[in-house]
Order: C-alpha cells, then structure tokens, then sequence
C-alpha cells in the first residue's frame, strides 16, 4: 500500500484541475447569478456548445494523433453549401442534401489525411491549406447569399425534445460515448495513441501509421459533416460565412481539456469538460453584462489560465 | 482507475448542473419577487440600485444585440440606442455578435436566459437570425430589428433606412450643386459605383439614383461595380477615366465603405480638385461616415445624402419601449430619411459619424 504524499495530492489536483476549474466556475456563477443555475440555461449551454462539441470531438482524435486540423470551419461552409445548395437550388430531397453534406466533409478528411500521411506534409499547412480551399468553394457555390428555411427535417432535429432535453444534446452526447468507447476500449483507440506517443515505435511493433493517421482524420471530416447538419439545422439556414473561426474554438477547448498538440495524449471527458467551460465562460460574460469589447480578452485570460495550468502539470508529471 | 475517477468526476459535474439546478431555482426565484435589487450579477447591482430610487413603475432591461462592433456605423447605432436609453431610464445589455451568425445567436440566447424585456437587434445574416429571433418571441420578448431586416416575418417592428429615398437624395443634391455652381444639369456626365447589388443597401441605393437622374435629366455613362469596397472603387474610378474622359461627376454608393478608393483613384489621375477649383469632380455620397464628412471638409465631396443612424436607432427603441409598455404599433415599419450633409452643417453634432468622435 503506498502511502499518501503531498506531491501525490497536488499531483491528483493538477490532473483534474480542468474539472475543478468548470466545477469552480459553475460555482461561482451559482452563487452570483440568479439565471445561470436554471434548467433553460443549462440547456442553453449545452445547446450553445454542442456544434464545437462535436467539432472537438473530431479534432481531439487527430491531436492524439500528433496532428493538428485547422480546416474544420472552411469544410463545414463548403459542405453546407454543397448540400444545402442541392436541396434549395436543385431541388434534391432532404436526405440527398444531408448525404452530400457528410459525403463532401469526408472527402475533405481524406484529402487531409492522405497529404498529412502518405505525402507527409506538415498538418498545420495542409489543413490550413484546405480550410481556404473549403472557403472559397462554398462561396463559389453559393455566390456568398445565405438560404433561409430549410426542409422539415432540419427543423426536426433542432426542435424536437425528448423528454425535456433537446434532441441534439442527446445527439451530441451518444457521440461522445460512441468515440469515448472508440478511444478507450478499441484497437484503433489504442493505435491512436501508440501513433502520437512515439511512431517510430508504433510502426516497429506492426501499426500502419499512415492509415492510423488517414483514418483519424476521415472521421474528423465525418464529424464535420454532422456538425454542419446540426449547424444549420440550429440556424435553419445556411450562410457561407458559417464556421468563421470556429476552429480556434475547438481545438481551444481540446486542449483546455488535456489533448497535447504534440500527441499522445488526450481523452473525450477532458475535452467536453474543455467545450463546457468554454461555453460556461461565453454565458457568463453574457449572463453578467460585461462590456461586449472586454468579452474577448476576458475569454483569452482564460484559455491562458488553462493552458498554463497544463504546462505546470505536463512538467509536474514529467519530473517524476 | 484514473479513468473511472474522472467518470465519477463529470457524472458529479452533471448532477451537480442538472440537480442542483431544478431545486435552486425555485426557491431563488421567489428571492427576486420580493427583491429584485439584491440579486443578479455583481457588474449589474450597482445599476440595479437605482431602480429602487427611481419613483415611477419599473425599470425596464432591453437586450441589444449588434452584429459587431468594429464598424463606425453601428458605433454610431450603439450611441443612439445609448442616448435613449439614459434619457428613457432603461437598462442596457449590450452583446457583439462579432460579424458571426452563430456568435449572435448564442448572445441572442443569452439575452433570452437573462429575461430581457425587449430585444433590439441587428442580424450578421438576414436569413440566419430568424432562427433566434423566433426564439425570443416564443419566450415572450418582443423583438425590434433595425437597419437590416430579418427573413421569415418573425419580427415586430423594424426600423431601416430608407435606401431608395438616400439613392434619390444624392441624384437631388447632385443637381442642386451643379445649379449653384453654374453647369447645366444636362452637361453632368455622371460615373455611379454600384455597391452590393445582391444586398438591399447596394440595389435600392442604385434605383433611387438611377431613377431620380432619369427624372432629372442626368446623363450616366458608366454604371462600374465596387462591391461596397475601396480597392474595387479604385479600379472603377481609374477605369471609367480612360474609357470617358469628360466625366464630371461621380455618385459614391457608400462614403464610409468605398469613397477613399475613389479619391485616391482621382489622385492618381490628377483629378481631385477641391470645389470651386478648375476641373473639380462633383462628387456626391450615401452614408455620412467619417471618410465622407472628411471628404466634405476638404472640398472634394459636394454633399451626402446621410443615413440618420441616430434617428434610427431611436426609432427602434421608441417602438420596443411602446411594445413593452403594451401599446401596439402603428406601424411595424419605420423607414428611416436621409439627412443631407453640405459644408454647411457638416460639424453638427447630431450627424453619426461626429457622435462617435465625440463619444471617444
């Protein structure tokens, strides 16, 4: 039996600091504002937050794997606008749309992960180089117009509740068991991690690194799709500016939740509890009326509390 | 085990948001039926103080909502929903949708959650604020759009400039300028920039132009397309030269957006000369934004037909203020007149873009 250490209890707070942070923050908030704590704001956050849950949720595979992908807010404007382009100027069915959607997120994974893999170019170039493309596609597509009132299904999955809780929060947390089971318990799971922690040793012990890293970066890209279904499903409409910045966001929130940008590490509760406490910070600043041109820097302050508690335990954890 | 300490953890987190939640509530509710000055967040209390000072009825709190804030024209919308505002004792929450729908709807949520009594807003996107503005109006608040509309009719009042009667305007006082200067309106040879034509400010501006200089007598040559922006203006002016020489006049959709790409167009041609000069290029403008005021004073803008953003702004107020006090509108639409903008008055402090100079 090992005895119980000071380092062993600062340990254990630095590795759950992120769900102190949020459990503190909601705390706070509890206390001093008489709106936060109510079953409709909740919802609120949680509805607020469930397209960059979905989009984290994607990305947290690709950073374990010691990649990195920036073009999630470029694919989502141009599947959105390849998809609902169909639906509302060619008349295509809803599913057709919701297809093409996720179709054309894929093939924008896949175009990743093949460059990132097999041509081995730097991930934060190729992404960034496809979340322009993705960009200016849809306004090709699009001519830059937004399309207002989608078909009854859209509407559906954004208006629906079951018992009390929206749809798509539902949505979103079988998601989040779905891929935590995926990453925790699966082959591919463990490949994930092998791959970011050290790929020279994964490919010695018989992983196939490359489709590893192509295969993360393919669900990324269906995750896109479906978080651009729940975008302008929310919105009930497509715009061609949807998904501007949004992937700072995500990726913020992974990393707030523990994914290391040089792999390895990571897991899907750090980073919901990391999209939580982003969103939670968003609500507050608004729930407390502060000043719209000091909401940003507050945000920012933040992300840097976050991050430097992360370092302090990365170098904690590593010393010993 | 670390796994499954964390599972614990979250699963607690849950209950703690969702369980806590319903019971808290209730009994916090009741707290602010009784007295409503001493809850809420810190940032507010001190305003929320004075309401037990104010005498008469109850201080209402209207929810703003602006699309973004890096934009001297809704500054200037901001100060007048201000001004109302402080004249009309009301309380203000201000959010910036930072030019991003989804941004504007999570804030317009917020507003929602925060029990608004009012929204007044303006949408990033016209199709895709619907979604949030039906949102608000389930929950009760009523909701008062200014300068841009919102699609789907989901809106209570809306009060916009009148974009056809600013294009008129700026005809009218292209012609008055060149009476009282002494050219036959029949020798005006006339340039206009096109704005956005897929957005209503660009077209409607074009029409009420295009259709008062017909009605006038003023020859257009050259109709060149800017997009609301400085560098495609720059290429239009430098363009439209080379292929019409004697132009002498130019209508500037948009002072604020694109009339600097003109000037320094004019610049480089050797063109710009300030009214009254030899070769002097008429120049008239819609908006009023800083740039064109400047353009005023210097000499090379003529006049503006100037949106009344102040105006509207309180319009829009005056309307949620009505609506919440539970009058019901004459009308739901308010359009919004053009000021004209000479040399004369263009230091009056009632103009927007001298509000917000000096609000700084």
């Amino acid at each position: 039996m090992k005895k119980i250490t000071g380092k062993m209890i600062i340990q254990t707070i630095l590795n759950y600091c992120i769900y102190l942070l949020l459990l503190f923050v909601c705390l706070i908030l509890s206390v001093t504002t008489t709106s936060f704590l109510s079953i409709t704001n909740i919802i609120n956050v949680l509805l607020q937050t469930s397209i960059i849950a979905v989009l984290s949720l994607g990305i947290t595979f690709v950073l374990i794997t010691g990649n990195n992908d920036l073009s999630v807010g470029g694919v989502m404007a141009v599947s959105g606008a390849a998809g609902i382009g169909l639906i509302k100027l060619g008349g295509w069915p809803w599913w057709a749309g919701m297809l093409v959607i996720i179709a054309v997120a894929m093939v924008f994974g896949i175009i990743n992960g093949c460059v990132v893999s097999y041509i081995k170019a730097p991930a934060f170039l190729t992404t960034l180089a496809t979340q322009f493309i993705g960009r200016g596609l849809a306004l090709v597509i699009s001519g830059g117009s937004s399309w207002y009132n989608l078909p009854e299904p859209f509407i559906f999955l954004s208006s629906t509740y079951v018992v009390g809780i929206p749809l798509m929060i539902i949505i979103v947390l079988l998601l989040y068991v779905v891929f935590h089971i995926r990453l925790g318990k699966t082959i591919f799971g463990r490949r994930v991690y092998a791959v970011g922690s050290n790929a020279d040793s994964a490919r010695v012990s018989g992983i196939n690194v490359s489709k590893t890293i192509l295969f993360a970066y393919m669900q990324c890209g269906l995750l896109v799709g479906i978080a651009t279904i729940l975008q302008v499903s929310r919105m009930n409409s497509f715009w061609a500016a949807m998904g501007t910045g949004i992937e700072s966001q995500a990726i913020a929130a992974a990393i707030i939740g523990g994914a290391s940008m040089s792999g390895g590490v990571g897991n899907l509760t750090g980073t919901f509890a990391g999209v939580l406490l982003m969103g939670v910070i968003n609500n507050a600043l608004n729930l407390y009326g502060v000043d719209a041109n000091w909401q940003e820097a507050a945000r920012g302050f933040v992300i840097m509390l976050a991050i430097i508690i992360d370092a302090i335990r990365n170098r904690y954890n590593s010393v010993e | 085990m670390k796994k499954v300490t964390a599972i614990i953890l979250a699963s607690v987190l849950t209950l703690v948001l969702a369980g806590c939640g319903n019971q808290e509530v209730q009994t916090e509710a009741s707290v602010v039926e009784t007295s409503p000055a001493q809850e809420e967040g810190s940032g507010t209390e001190e305003v929320k103080s004075e309401t037990e000072t104010a005498e008469e009825g109850r201080r209402y709190t209207f929810g703003i909502s602006m699309p973004q804030l890096d934009n001297d024209g809704f500054k200037a919308n901001l100060i007048g929903i201000q001004q109302f505002a402080e004249e009309n004792n009301i309380e203000l929450v201000v959010t910036d949708g930072k030019a991003t729908a989804d941004t504007q709807m999570q804030n317009i949520e917020d507003l929602i959650t925060k029990e608004v009594d009012a929204l007044v807003m303006c949408p990033v996107d016209s199709g895709a604020a619907a979604a949030a503005v039906k949102k608000a109006q389930d929950a009760g608040i009523p909701v008062i759009s200014f300068d841009r509309n919102v699609e789907g009719d989901v809106l209570t009042g809306l009060a916009e400039s009148d974009n056809t009667a600013h294009g008129a305007a700026a005809a009218d006082l292209m012609a008055e300028v060149a009476e009282e200067s002494g050219i036959e309106i029949s020798d005006l040879v006339v340039l206009e920039l096109l704005g956005t034509q897929s957005a209503t400010a660009g077209l409607e501006r074009h029409q009420g132009f295009e259709g008062r200089a017909k009605e006038l007598g003023i020859n257009i040559v050259a109709s060149l397309p800017t997009e609301f922006k400085n560098d495609n203006a720059y290429s239009a002016v430098m363009d439209a030269f080379q292929a019409n020489p004697d132009i002498n006049a130019i209508f500037v959709p948009s002072d604020n957006a694109c009339y600097s790409g003109a000037e320094s167009a004019l610049a480089q041609l050797n063109k710009l000369y300030a009214a009254g000069e030899d070769g002097h290029i008429l120049i008239t403008t819609v908006d009023g934004g800083p740039t064109g005021l400047e353009g005023i004073r210097n000499g090379y803008v003529d006049a503006i037909a100037a949106q009344s953003k102040l105006v509207m702004s309180e319009e829009a107020m005056n309307m949620a203020l009505g609506v919440v006090q539970g009058e019901t509108l004459e009308e739901t639409v308010i359009r919004i007149q053009p000021t004209k903008v000479t040399k004369e008055n263009v230091d009056d402090p009632a103009l927007w873009a001298n509000s917000i100079n000096i609000k700084q």
